[in-house]
């Protein structure tokens, strides 16, 4: 995992227990009570959080979670229904035209121009942006092994993702936005995109929304969940580790699970003498108090570290808000 | 600037086989039009077929060229790559803009100077009028076409769309059709034609800064709406008696009309099918007095209203006519229809009917003589016209616009030509005039793929009742009387025809008034006719053109 520069002037919301980095005011995507419904059906619900400066942000979430609903209100594509949106401190409103000069955004199912050969693909677009970076392209072009005389169309699905990473990345975007950019490619392709965006990460702020944790988890500095539209919580990817735990208490005595537990554990259950729970705020004095409370004495406690996977499946299956 | 010319360059990449079939096409256009001029005609029946649907496939190929180079950046749905680019929205649409004038525009204005020259006529001083020819192709056929683009997504949608607009227009007519007095007022029109424009280039608008695809759709929709409604709230009645006013002293009548009673139709057997199945058309023979040799008199609008038993009372409504009244005619037959079932009902029975006629009085200019001189003749404004004997008629080829408004009147008879001096003696109608008319204002260019005008001027003269109308052939050696016709004003008149049988105004089949004329030994069409024929024109007349 990538550390989270120390210059991120820690600033904790109301509420916000995480330590979650937020400068309001410069964060390159802030967001406020914003939500979008298409017709009765409610995509996205008082959405408040901050993607801060130089951050790695991942978004994360079951299928329909409101992602691309999100990714594409900030990328002025869709309208928010109420509340705000700010891209690099202008309102996602008008985010057009030369606002893009800034931004490189890469959505799994982008329609590319399929007629265009890649290396005119990538010719084209040099003279939109006045900071591309003919070295950074052809380094780029080279790393993913881009045929820049094949035409668009005929490039398989993961050429092509890497056809159109390789043409947001070059003119050295302050904010990269990518939404599912690992969806549907095989792991070498995956893992190429990947090691191309944390050596991009640092320069730029990368905001990207993926179902492949595994991925995520290797170069995302913060780290938010989504579910039916509402934030579970926003957070660094240092503190998310260090708050969930697995822990398994072993009883003297098969115990049935009480019904007054804490809101902060997950997916409590009981199998003869052992119970198991997500503790999605770890603190080992106050969680060995809790369990001292309603369990009596414990003959052993085991505290297990989560896999991103463990902390996304456990919060998808909770029905509440864990921030 | 950089922006839009990337984007051309692109545009200009990619889509270089449309435009190149459309310059083809304009090609084969441009080489077709005189030989039409000439009526040269190839004898390879599917090229000929394909010459003559020539101007529809150019629009297809010209609607299709400006649907691809918009949808290149679609504005329809929310994955096109280019909405998170660094594209400028009105750099895109003049980029877009850019390649139609290119493709387009420049190649039409091009080819229109070609045609020009080809038919000899001034290029230079036709410049500004074909300037304006490309502004309203601008605003007719690129506006719609970028229109229904800005709202599709791909050739499909596109082609559903103008499919749908198809049949809405034609569904807009239908109505138009079922509105009483609606397609007599030409305001409506105007009204129309500046809804479509303003429609067009709203979406277009709208799609290029906000890409708001239903509400342009929406719009569109609306737009339509407003059409039909303008179409069925205007106040038809009280407009037409806006524009034909009762004379007055100052505006009294050009002519004064009597209905004469002694003119009937025969009643007899009528062969079936001969007029529309809900429609009966009615024709009302008029007296003519009091025309001036200086005058025009332009029917143009009736209205019969009949007093029916029981109090109960009917109306036409307004339809349009286009009878034209110049010196020497002393009759006119001013047609109306009236619904069939309601015929049927009362077509024996006295009716008490009053006509309403709106009329437009024009006073003739000063007229320019001009002699008919073989097979050729020059006429003011710089129409050139070749006697086609086929048809006994002018074609006339002039640029950019017709001849109009116009008033042409043969002297008659020619001695040179014998068939005319045969007519005279045979026929007393034969030395009336013979005269062409077109009364139409003149408003600029022709909205046309050619810049040269071709059409068509006969002249006719009535006979019999003057409920006959023939067209004469033109002789060399004819003078022709070109006069500009100047709109004075226009008026109603209304007349009162006390009760009438409608039966004894519905046209028989074949044609048979009472009293009958007296007809001459040789019906007068035969006589004439044989005109055309070589080996009995006497006169300097030669078959038409080279």
């Amino acid at each position: 995992m990538r550390a989270f520069p120390a210059s991120c002037g820690v600033q904790v919301s109301a509420g916000d227990a995480s330590g979650t980095c937020y400068s309001i005011g410069v964060d390159p995507i802030q967001t406020e009570g914003l939500s979008k419904r298409f017709g009765r059906v409610r995509a996205l619900e008082g959405l408040r959080f901050s993607v801060p400066q130089g951050a790695v942000h991942a978004l994360v979430g079951p299928n329909g979670a409101g992602k691309t609903t999100l990714i594409k209100i900030l990328m002025n594509i869709f309208r928010a229904s109420s509340g705000s949106a700010s891209v690099l401190g202008v309102d996602s409103k008008k985010i057009s035209g030369k606002a893009f000069e800034s931004i490189g955004y890469v959505s799994e199912n982008q329609q590319l121009p399929g007629w265009m050969r890649v290396g005119a693909f990538l010719s084209y677009l040099r003279p939109f942006y006045p900071t591309w970076d003919r070295g950074l392209e052809e380094q780029l072009v080279k790393h993913f092994d881009l045929p820049l005389d094949r035409k668009l169309k005929q490039l398989s699905r993961g050429m092509q993702m890497k056809a159109a990473l390789a043409s947001a990345l070059a003119f050295r975007p302050k904010l990269i936005v990518l939404d599912e950019p690992f969806s549907g490619l095989d792991p070498l392709v995956r893992d190429e995109l990947g090691k191309a965006l944390m050596e991009r990460a640092g320069d730029s702020t990368i905001f990207v929304s993926s179902h492949d944790l595994a991925e995520i988890e290797g170069f995302a500095t913060h780290i938010a969940y989504l579910d039916s539209g509402s934030l579970r919580f926003s957070e660094e990817m240092a503190s998310l580790n260090a708050r969930f735990r697995e822990v398994e208490l072993s009883l003297d005595a098969p115990v049935a699970i009480p019904k007054d537990l804490p809101a902060n554990w997950l997916q409590a259950g009981a199998m003869d003498c052992v119970v198991r729970f997500v503790d999605a705020a770890f603190n080992q004095e106050k969680l060995e108090a809790e369990i001292a409370q309603r369990f009596g004495p414990v003959r052993k406690v085991e505290y297990k570290p989560m896999s991103l996977r463990a902390v996304f499946i456990a919060t998808a299956k909770s029905n509440q808000k864990v921030l | 600037m950089s922006q839009i010319l990337n984007i051309f360059q692109k545009d200009a990449r990619h889509h270089w086989p449309e435009v190149l079939v459309s310059w083809a096409l304009l090609s084969v256009y441009v080489w077709n039009q005189p030989r039409k001029w000439a009526n040269q005609t190839v004898d390879i029946r599917l090229v000929s077929t394909l010459l003559n649907m020539l101007p529809a496939l150019m629009f297809v190929a010209w609607a299709f060229l400006i649907a691809r180079l918009v949808q290149g950046e679609t504005l329809v749905g929310d994955r096109q790559f280019w909405i998170t680019r660094p594209y400028v929205w009105y750099k895109l649409l003049a980029a877009k803009l850019l390649v139609i004038l290119m493709s387009f525009h420049i190649p039409l204005f091009i080819s229109q100077i070609v045609l020009l020259r080809l038919g000899k006529f001034p290029v230079v001083s036709s410049l500004g009028s074909l300037v304006l020819i490309q502004f309203m192709f601008a605003s007719i056929l690129v506006a719609g076409a970028l229109a229904l683009s800005v709202v599709t997504s791909g050739i499909g949608q596109a082609s559903l769309a103008l499919l749908i607009v198809f049949l809405l227009t034609l569904g807009i007519a239908g109505i138009e059709s079922l509105i009483p007095n609606a397609g007599m007022v030409d305001d409506v029109d105007g009204v129309q034609a500046l809804l479509y424009i303003a429609c067009c280039v709203t979406i277009v608008l709208l799609q290029y800064t906000r890409r708001r695809t239903l509400l342009s759709r929406m719009v569109i929709l609306g737009t339509i709406t407003v059409m039909v409604l303008v179409l069925a709230l205007t106040p038809y009645e009280p407009i037409l008696r806006h524009n034909y006013p009762l004379a007055t002293k100052d505006h009294p009548l050009p002519a004064k009309f009597t209905f004469d009673r002694t003119l009937t139709f025969a009643h007899g057997e009528r062969l079936p099918g001969r007029w529309v199945e809900e429609e009966v058309p009615l024709e009302l023979p008029f007296q003519v007095a009091d025309l001036d040799d200086k005058s025009i008199v332009q029917l143009q609008a009736i209205r019969l209203d009949l007093e029916l038993s029981g109090g109960r009372r009917w109306t036409s409504h307004w339809h349009a006519l286009s009878n034209v009244l110049s010196s020497g005619r002393t009759r006119t037959w001013p047609g109306v229809s009236v619904e069939k079932k309601l015929y049927d009902e009362i077509k024996d029975t006295p009716v008490k009917a009053r006509v309403s006629l709106g009329m437009r009085w024009f006073r003739l200019g000063a007229a320019t003589s001009v002699t008919v001189e073989g097979d050729r003749i020059s006429l003011p404004g710089n129409a050139q016209c070749v006697d086609d004997m086929s048809l006994n008629w002018l074609r006339c080829f002039s640029a950019l616009k017709q001849l109009k408004p116009v008033f042409i009147a043969a002297q008659l008879p020619n001695p040179e030509c014998r068939v005319a001096r045969e007519a005279t003696a045979e026929e007393p109608w034969a030395a009336s005039a013979a005269t062409y008319s077109d009364l139409q204002a003149d408003t600029g260019p022709e909205f046309d793929l050619s810049p040269v005008q071709d059409f068509s001027i006969g002249l006719s003269r009535f006979y019999f009742y003057e409920d006959h109308e023939i067209r004469l052939p033109i002789c060399s050696g004819t003078r022709l009387l070109v006069s500009r016709p100047e709109l004075q004003y226009a008026v109603r008149d209304e007349v009162d025809l006390g009760e009438i049988t409608l039966a004894n105004y519905h046209s028989t089949f074949p044609r048979k008034v009472i009293p009958p004329v007296q007809r001459p030994p040789r019906a007068p069409s035969d006589s004439l006719s044989r005109n055309i024929l070589p080996e009995v024109v006497p006169c300097k007349t030669r078959i038409a053109a080279d």
